[in-house]
């Protein structure tokens, strides 16, 4: 049993007041997330992530296909009783504080009042709200709306949480916070499904990732398999390379930059370098820096969807 | 140690039943009163009631050896209007103000289903009613007390009627907020107020129109509009007139059927809905 | 669809339920809410910029107190009557048919109508006062005096003011000069009913004008066959018992009947018609 499961998932929506065009949202959407991993579903603005969650969620009604989480159909109450969800712009009841929110959503999951006291407390501590638990929501910073909104998706110890965009609004200890805290759920066994355009922290986090562009899969599975690790070029920082030396490498690298007493050389693979570096040694260059240059995730998805026709 | 999430499927399977399906109704009512409990609009709308019960005195004392009778009536009155415009207010929210600032984006996803969520919202509504309720009816009785007027039960008859009418509204508050704006459902159920009020004259029409065909839109209409009057017992009790309890049953079991229908209608409306 | 039968079967039970409760307890509920509120002027003060609706309102359940009474052979008072129309025509002073209406209505003597012609009198007098030119109200007013109170003199003045009004048709002028010269003479009487049916503003006053000119036609009938009994009395020398003499002595052709089709009765002793206590004729005019 997959963990989500979606076979030819579409929603179309109706635009326009008076004339009213159908605009397909989604397009035959086939997706399969493990067990215990985390996915990663990317895109651009509109491509349609968002409302793959909404149509996961019961938000809204599919216009075709079909989907399954846990294996059960997604209006299931024994399913619901094991995830999580954060939504994108999160609001909830502002006359409620924090602890209360947590409160009532513990209630509807069924825990008695003691685990619903103690499962407050921890969560709050976890995300480091517990100064703030008896504020009335009004009054929270959008920081703090958000790791409310991470607790309360943790508040049933779910098998599997959906995140939208879980680092918007948090500064960068917060999106540290966060990044380990997704680590923390993959290694107790939790399933993180989330959708992010922030392409360095999917790159980061997920084991497998989904690649939306107007509604339709463009790409997806292992990040390894979609991104091409292979080295594209070795880029060496060095410090007293004369131009008299450098005319003497010349055939090994592909370019050079000067940028003060630095150069910076590029060479097409680690083979060329490993050949130079003797001589640079010698010649008593010194070595700044050596970075591999790999295709990034962000590379190739800029590629994919530049391909694919921006919205 | 893990803090945050269960780790074997046991640990989610052991509480894969979850709460039952009246407690859950339950919270989601309690919470909603909670809601409009904190609501500062609630208590402005009280303490207008009680003025106006309070200056039912004044009134009461230009009209000569009518003061207790000018109570009563405006005390009846107030109890009613102010319940009403509550019951408006408040319930044209429930729904569409849940969908507008998405809130239920963190309720939906909950083992909670939308008609049980829609059931909480109304129950905690008549829950807030039934209090403001209480509160103006301790001011009228209260007021009748300070004017030497002995207790008189009677007058509570002709509340709870008042009650059921209020409870009624909100169904129909409801109902327009699954499908429509606030303003637009405010509009609507004041709408039906008046037109429930008046509904037993549209019967009169057929005496003086000369149709052949208008009676039997007139009667249709008649039996769809929810009739308030069978809530309107004000008269006969400030008057001194019995009210047999066989009315106020009769009463209660339109009520309660109209309310049943109104609710299956708003799940219904409410369960296909695609938010936004 | 289950929640379709749902709703479906629960509107039925609605419908049972209020149909049960209008049976059981309509009839307390009308008299009382009519007139919860029965000062007209406070009432118009409360209904401010609706006063027209609300007269409407009132108006209709007028008709409706009016007629329904009328029907229900028991309920015999008819006092919300005026209140009601004193109502109706404060909050709408425009509401003409409504003081034509009370005229009617409010004179006629019991049951047909309220019996009261002095309130009448005093309800159009009002509407004279706000529409001065209205010929029809002199019409109103001035029948009342002819019919119900039988001063001609008084009536025939009314018809002539109301005669000189621009609008108003060339016979209320004639019609007062008959009342004068022939005074309470059936003729007149049905000349007069006839216009009033014509000219009925109404259903319900032109069925009204109907039943009097019914009433009228009896009367007639009436002393014809008073008549024809006195020749029988010539003839045969005493009073008949039953028609069947009369027709057997060709004096009748057929049993008779009155305009309603009920049978005329042969009084008990002295040769008396009398219409059938079924009759739907109502109370005939003694003249």
């Amino acid at each position: 049993m997959r963990a989500v499961e979606t076979r030819g998932l579409t929603k179309d929506y109706l635009v326009g007041s008076l004339l009213q065009r159908k605009k397909r949202a989604l397009d035959a959407l086939d997706l399969e997330v493990d067990e215990g991993e985390i996915f990663g579903l990317i895109g651009p603005n509109g491509a349609g992530k968002t409302t793959t969650l909404k149509l996961l969620m019961g938000l809204v009604f599919p216009s075709g296909g079909e989907a399954r989480i846990l294996g059960r159909p997604l209006d299931d109450p024994e399913m619901k009783q094991q995830i999580g969800y954060l939504p994108e712009h999160p609001y909830f009841y502002d006359y409620l504080t924090g602890r209360e929110l947590l409160t009532y959503f513990g209630q509807l999951f069924g825990l008695s009042r003691e685990e619903r006291r103690q499962r407050c407390r921890e969560l709050l501590e976890k995300v480091g709200m517990t100064e703030a638990a008896d504020v009335p929501l009004r009054k929270y910073s959008k920081g703090m709306t958000q790791r409310l909104g991470i607790a309360q998706a943790l508040v049933n110890r779910p098998r599997l949480v959906f995140l939208d965009e879980p680092m918007s609004g948090l500064d960068p200890i917060g999106r540290r916070e966060m990044s380990l805290l997704v680590r923390e759920l993959r290694e107790s066994g939790v399933t993180v499904f989330f959708c992010s355009h922030i392409l360095s922290d999917v790159e980061q986090l997920c084991d497998r990732v989904a690649i939306l562009n107007r509604g339709k899969l463009v790409e997806s599975g292992r990040l390894s398999e979609i991104v091409d690790v292979s080295l594209r070029s070795l880029e060496v920082v060095v410090e007293g390379l004369t131009p008299e030396l450098e005319s003497r490498i010349a055939g090994s690298f592909q370019h050079s930059r000067r940028q003060g007493p630095r150069c910076h050389i590029s060479f097409g693979d680690s083979a060329d370098f490993e050949r130079t570096l003797p001589f640079l040694v010698e010649s008593g260059v010194r070595l700044v820096s050596v970075t591999p240059v790999k295709e990034t995730l962000e590379d190739h998805f800029v590629r994919e969807v530049k391909a694919g026709g921006r919205e | 140690m893990n803090a945050v999430a269960g780790t074997r499927p046991s640990d989610a399977g052991s509480r894969v039943e979850g709460a039952p399906v009246l407690r859950k109704i339950g919270y989601v009512a309690l919470n909603t009163y909670r809601e409009t409990v904190r609501d500062k609009v609630l208590y402005n709308l009280v303490l207008f009631a009680l003025l106006m019960i309070g200056s039912s005195y004044v009134l009461g004392a230009i009209s000569v050896y009518q003061e207790i009778k000018v109570i009563k009536d405006l005390g009846l009155a107030s109890i009613s209007i102010f319940g009403m415009v509550i019951a408006i207010f408040i319930g044209i929210g429930l729904v569409s103000k849940e969908i507008d600032k998405r809130t239920l984006y963190g309720i939906l996803p909950k083992p909670i289903s939308r008609s049980q969520f829609l059931l909480g919202k109304y129950f905690g509504l008549c829950l807030t009613l039934l209090v403001n309720v209480m509160v103006m009816t301790v001011g009228l009785y209260v007021l009748l007390f300070l004017m030497k007027e002995p207790f008189a039960p009677a007058l509570l008859k002709a509340i709870f009627l008042v009650y059921l009418e209020l409870a009624l509204l909100v169904a129909v508050a409801i109902l327009f907020s699954t499908f429509t704006s606030s303003i637009l459902s405010g509009l609507f159920a004041g709408f039906v107020y008046a037109a429930g009020y008046l509904s037993s004259d549209l019967k009169n029409l057929e005496s003086v129109v000369e149709s052949a065909f208008l009676p039997q839109v007139t009667r249709v209409l008649y039996y769809l509009l929810p009739n308030f009057k069978n809530f309107d017992v004000k008269a006969a009790v400030v008057a001194g007139d019995p009210v047999p309890w066989s009315q106020l049953g009769w009463a209660t079991a339109y009520a309660a059927i109209y309310i049943a229908l109104l609710l299956v209608g708003s799940c219904w409306i409410f369960q296909k809905r695609n938010l936004k | 669809m289950k929640p379709g039968f749902a709703i479906g079967a629960l509107f039925l039970a609605v419908v049972a339920v209020q149909s049960r409760i209008d049976e059981s307890f309509g009839e307390y509920r009308s008299t009382e809410e009519i007139l919860y509120i029965d000062n007209p002027r406070v009432l118009k003060k409360l209904l401010v910029g609706f006063e027209n609706v609300a007269a409407d309102l009132y108006w209709l359940r007028t008709v409706q107190y009016f007629g329904g009474k009328r029907r229900d052979a028991n309920n015999k008072n008819f006092d919300l009557l005026e209140p009601l129309l004193r109502i109706t025509v404060t909050l709408d002073p425009k509401f003409k048919i409504a003081y034509s209406y009370g005229a009617t209505f409010l004179s006629e003597p019991f049951p047909q109508g309220a019996g009261m012609p002095s309130k009448g009198i005093a309800l159009i007098d009002d509407g004279i006062r706000q529409h001065p030119g209205h010929w029809r109200f002199y019409l109103d007013k001035g029948f009342i005096y002819y019919w119900h109170l039988r001063d001609f003199d008084k009536a025939a003045e009314i018809l002539l003011e109301g005669g000189k009004l621009q609008g108003a048709p060339y016979w209320m002028k004639t019609a007062a000069g008959r009342i004068l010269t022939e005074g309470g003479d059936r003729q007149t009487a049905r000349g007069l009913w006839q216009v009033l049916h014509d000219t009925a503003e109404t259903p319900q006053q032109r069925d009204n004008a109907a039943i009097h000119l019914r009433q009228l036609d009896a009367l007639d009938q009436m002393d014809a066959l008073q008549k024809l009994i006195a020749v029988f009395v010539e003839r045969v020398g005493r009073h008949p018992q039953r028609w069947e003499e009369l027709i057997s002595s060709g004096l009748l052709t057929a049993m008779p009947v009155d305009p309603t089709g009920a049978p005329y009765l042969l009084g008990p002793s002295r040769g008396e018609v009398r219409p059938s206590p079924e009759s739907k004729l109502g109370v005939l005019p003694s003249h």
